[in-house]
């Protein structure tokens, strides 16, 4: 088990950069997530940690040991990187059985019979696939055959695994039972997990940070609870969850601070806290609010009021749209409020983020 | 409601099921009642006269050897190639791809004509060098025996493995070998605990295919192997029949139920075994493979797959195009005995080619459109009806594709010439109805290929519209596969041009065609006008596979 650090990592093919300078201390025992839209450059990160993609600058450490660096011309194969990979299709051998696809780390660095016996057996107890050994791939189900890639990572007492998005080929319940299992796994073990995705549910569930890149660069990287409440930018913002963005114009000075909706001039303004700037009077920004945390309330309790438009019930929570002006925001407000399609409402912003 | 128009599709769909049995079931059924049949009583005595002769043992016995021995030298040339070009950073590695496939593309029996050319005993320009070069007074290599069989069998079908092992290197999923790497195995060690193991049914299902096609070659065993006296099973059924007689023909069709029952072994083995054992090993993400370094090793690979290429295409390339210039076989190579006099003779002069050239043309073209008709119709049953027998129909209609030429010949041969009232011996039809009946199934697989990738729904949106059958056929499902249809049409055209194995058992006076005619020149002694000849042939074959590739965009392609 051990630390993995990243510095100034970068590869680029000819021209493209697939990924720009990426800086990063995975710390050991910890499960980070590298979340992004396809194309971010995730899975070269990854394949460059695992040793499949030779990076065009920058450096890795796995434990205090020096992997790859363009600096020192230094670039270990990834059979000597002692990392386990779980790869998104499984990549389980088809012409060996369950027994035989863990065993084979052992089997190549030479382990004795009675040893690897033991040990497989330990993974695939820790899989929940024993009685399964003697099946092959084809005779298992794609759930069944991830555990298998699962325990053969496993088995090798591996100082990081690399795992390349495993659940997306699985369908809803048995991804979601998955991710418990794995994160269980992790903690009962304690080995350090990379974990590729593009589901942000999969990464907030069980990663202790997430990294979010986007077009080759990390956008911002932290606990799934500081990308949800203080996303660093709008991607961020707009990729982890719902959120509504509208233009404001800002206006005040000295702490007190006032915010009016560009494209809804019937709006009139409400003041705005958290917010630091020397002279902003007239200066436009961006205003997002997610929808849970616009409160809905009478109209003469609050300055800004809007029309509702529409209103879904979705059994826990009811999905408003409010019109206001030009603009339409999206709000969830419990079940029990009662606010009619055409009802002038007022909104309370109860907690928000401001970008430039 | 009554329906009261006439409809059309049971009689259009019906006509497949009675023309596969006319053109198949009754010819074969034939050809196997009759095995068994002597002075009209049902006995085992033809097997047991068959048996009886050495002769006919022995060519049995050559016949298993030759497929083993090719299946052999075909797989320790076609699998390390394959290897060599798609995991490896072997130099101009793509040129090779196409350049090893190449012979598979040379007529066998015009490959066995260059062999001859190259390796004959008394003149063969490779004896004949290696002769003056070291002063030997004594041939080096002589090309009429089992080896020399084997050896150009070998070169025309190694392609076949090759072709299997590219395809099952290129589809592996390269995370295959990647976990292996991950769990700290060398690359030498992947190659064989991994990627050797994977691709070993597709190299299998190669050599069971090698040897199907080589027990069933006519044109080389008849062309090399005769002269050294080396029977096989279709030379062997050949002198039978050109003997004549009816003891010939007996002795023709037990022979030919033999041939048969060891190449559908062969096929049956491949289609029951080793298809379910080739794993499914296509990924989802398409990565290009790591590929071994050779390093060291670069230049020695380059020189030996240089070596293949010069050996398999250029020098029988080259030895017939140099002989169809000579104006005597066997003469100095000179310029003074050098000329385009063959070329003039066999295109203006001589009336068999004239014929020949006149006659393939028109039976390629005829069989062609005839078989991709009768084959998509097929096709059409089998994949979009649910028309009961559709499946029995579609695998009775692939039989004489697995059964060899010679095979085909005989049981039309049984069936035609006019003891059930049709006599169609020593036509242009006996021709035309072996050739359909053989070449359909081709035409079946490469429009039911297309055909599964139209989603019935297409069909179904043009009926609710209110198309009927016939329109929606023509408007929509015809349109759609026409890339398909023509390419099928270029397949079968090629080898019906050159087809040798049936032809020379089924021709008469007035129906000589290019395959015949070569072989016919070549036995009497004429070698240069046929190597004009067999040149002529490779120019139109190359032709021809050049159109197809750029028709298909080359998906498809020999």
């Amino acid at each position: 088990m051990s630390n993995v650090v990243l510095k100034g990592l970068s590869k680029s093919f000819g021209e493209v950069n697939v990924v720009n300078n990426i800086d990063l201390e995975i710390k050991d025992h910890e499960f980070v997530s590298f979340l992004g839209p396809s194309g971010c450059g995730k899975t070269t990160t990854l394949r460059m940690i695992a040793g499949f993609d030779m990076p065009t600058e920058g450096e890795i450490f796995i434990g205090d040991r020096l992997v790859s660096s363009t600096r020192s011309r230094i670039f270990i194969p990834p059979e000597d990187r002692n990392v386990g990979m779980v790869f998104q299709n499984y990549a389980v051998w088809p012409h060996m059985d369950v027994f035989k696809n863990v065993a084979y780390p052992l089997k190549i660095k030479k382990a004795r019979s009675p040893e690897i016996r033991e040990r497989v057996m330990k993974v695939l107890s820790l899989v929940k696939l024993v009685g399964m050994e003697k099946r092959y791939p084809h005779q298992l189900s794609g759930g069944q055959q991830q555990r298998v890639a699962l325990a053969r990572a496993l088995v090798m007492e591996p100082d990081v695994m690399l795992l390349d998005e495993p659940l997306s080929n699985l369908d809803a319940k048995l991804r979601e039972e998955m991710r418990f299992e794995i994160k269980d796994i992790q903690r009962r073990i304690g080995v350090t997990i990379i974990y590729v995705t593009h589901d942000q549910a999969e990464a907030m569930a069980m990663s202790d940070r997430i990294l979010l890149l986007h077009d080759a660069s990390v956008q911002q990287l932290g606990t799934p609870r500081e990308l949800y409440e203080r996303p660093e930018n709008q991607f961020v913002a707009d990729f982890i969850g719902l959120i509504n963005f509208m233009k404001v114009e800002v206006s005040g000075a000295g702490g007190r601070f006032e915010a009016r909706f560009v494209d809804s001039p019937d709006a009139s303004s409400f003041p705005i806290e958290h917010f630091s700037l020397d002279s902003t009077s007239g200066k436009r920004y961006v205003f997002a609010v997610r929808p849970e945390n616009v409160r809905l309330v009478t109209a003469d309790e609050s300055e800004v009021r809007g029309t509702v438009k529409k209103r879904v019930y979705l059994g826990n929570i009811l999905d408003y749209r409010i019109s206001l002006g030009k603009e339409e925001i999206r709000v969830e407000a419990p079940a029990s409020t009662e606010y009619e399609v055409d009802q002038i409402v007022g909104l309370k912003f109860d907690s928000y983020v401001i970008f430039e | 409601m009554i329906q009261k128009k006439f409809k059309v599709d049971p009689i259009i769909l019906g006509s497949a099921f009675v023309l596969i049995g006319i053109l198949v079931v009754f010819p074969f059924t034939l050809l196997f009642m009759n095995s068994f049949k002597s002075d009209g009583v049902f006995t085992l005595q033809n097997y047991a006269t068959v048996f009886s002769a050495s002769r006919n043992y022995t060519a049995l016995l050559n016949s298993l050897k030759l497929g083993f021995l090719t299946s052999l030298f075909a797989v320790l040339m076609g699998a390390p190639l394959a290897w060599l070009v798609t995991r490896t950073n072997l130099p101009f590695a793509k040129l090779f791809k196409t350049l090893f496939i190449l012979p598979y593309m040379i007529p066998p029996f015009v490959g066995a004509i260059a062999w001859s050319q190259l390796l004959n005993r008394r003149n063969g320009y490779v004896n004949r060098w290696i002769m003056s070069l070291f002063g030997l007074d004594r041939y080096v290599f002589n090309v009429n025996t089992l080896s020399g069989l084997v050896w150009v069998m070998a070169l025309y079908l190694y392609p076949f493995v090759f072709i299997t092992v590219v395809g099952a290197l290129e589809r592996m999923d390269p995370t295959l070998e990647e976990a292996a790497r991950t769990c700290g195995s060398k690359t030498l060690r992947i190659m064989k605990d991994i990627t050797l193991p994977l691709v070993a049914p597709s190299i299998a299902g190669g050599a069971l295919l090698v040897f199907a096609s080589s027990i069933a070659n006519f044109g080389i065993p008849a062309l090399i192997g005769m002269q050294g006296r080396v029977f096989v099973l279709t030379t062997m059924i050949y002198s039978y029949m050109h003997s004549g007689g009816f003891n010939g023909i007996a002795m023709a069709s037990s022979l030919s139920v033999l041939l048969m029952g060891v190449s559908v072994g062969a096929l049956l083995i491949n289609n029951l075994y080793l298809k379910k054992k080739q794993y499914t090993l296509i990924s989802g993400k398409s990565m290009r493979p790591t590929t071994l370094d050779l390093r060291a090793w670069k230049l020695p690979c380059l020189v030996l797959a240089a070596i293949v290429v010069f050996v398999t295409v250029i020098l029988p390339f080259f030895s017939i195009a140099l002989t169809s210039l000579l104006d005597a076989w066997g003469a100095d190579i000179t310029w003074e005995n050098i000329s385009l006099r063959n070329y003039r003779y066999i295109l203006f002069e001589y009336k068999l080619t004239k014929d020949a050239l006149k006659n393939s043309l028109l039976l390629a073209i005829s069989a062609a459109t005839i078989s991709m008709i009768l084959g998509s119709l097929i096709a059409y049953i089998s994949v979009k009806t649910k028309i009961r027998g559709r499946k029995a129909l579609e695998t009775v209609a692939q039989i004489p594709y697995t059964i060899p030429g010679t095979v085909v010949a005989i049981a039309m041969i049984l069936a035609w010439s006019g003891r059930y009232g049709i006599n169609l011996y020593n036509t242009f039809w006996i021709l035309l109805v072996a050739y359909v009946a053989h070449y359909t199934a081709f035409a079946i697989r490469t429009t039911s290929a297309s055909l599964e990738q139209i989603h019935s729904s297409l069909e179904e949106a043009a009926r609710i519209s209110g198309g009927s059958w016939l329109k929606s056929l023509r408007d929509i499902v015809i349109p759609l596969i026409r890339p398909g249809l023509v390419a099928g049409w270029f397949l079968i055209f090629m080898p019906a041009l050159r087809e040798l194995t049936m032809s020379i058992l089924l021709w008469g006076p007035k129906t000589v065609t290019i395959g015949v005619a070569v072989f016919e020149m070549q036995e009497a002694g004429y070698v240069q006008i046929s190597a004009a000849f067999a040149t002529l042939l490779l120019i139109i074959v190359i032709t021809g596979n050049l159109i197809v590739k750029w028709l298909t965009k080359g998906k498809i392609g020999i």
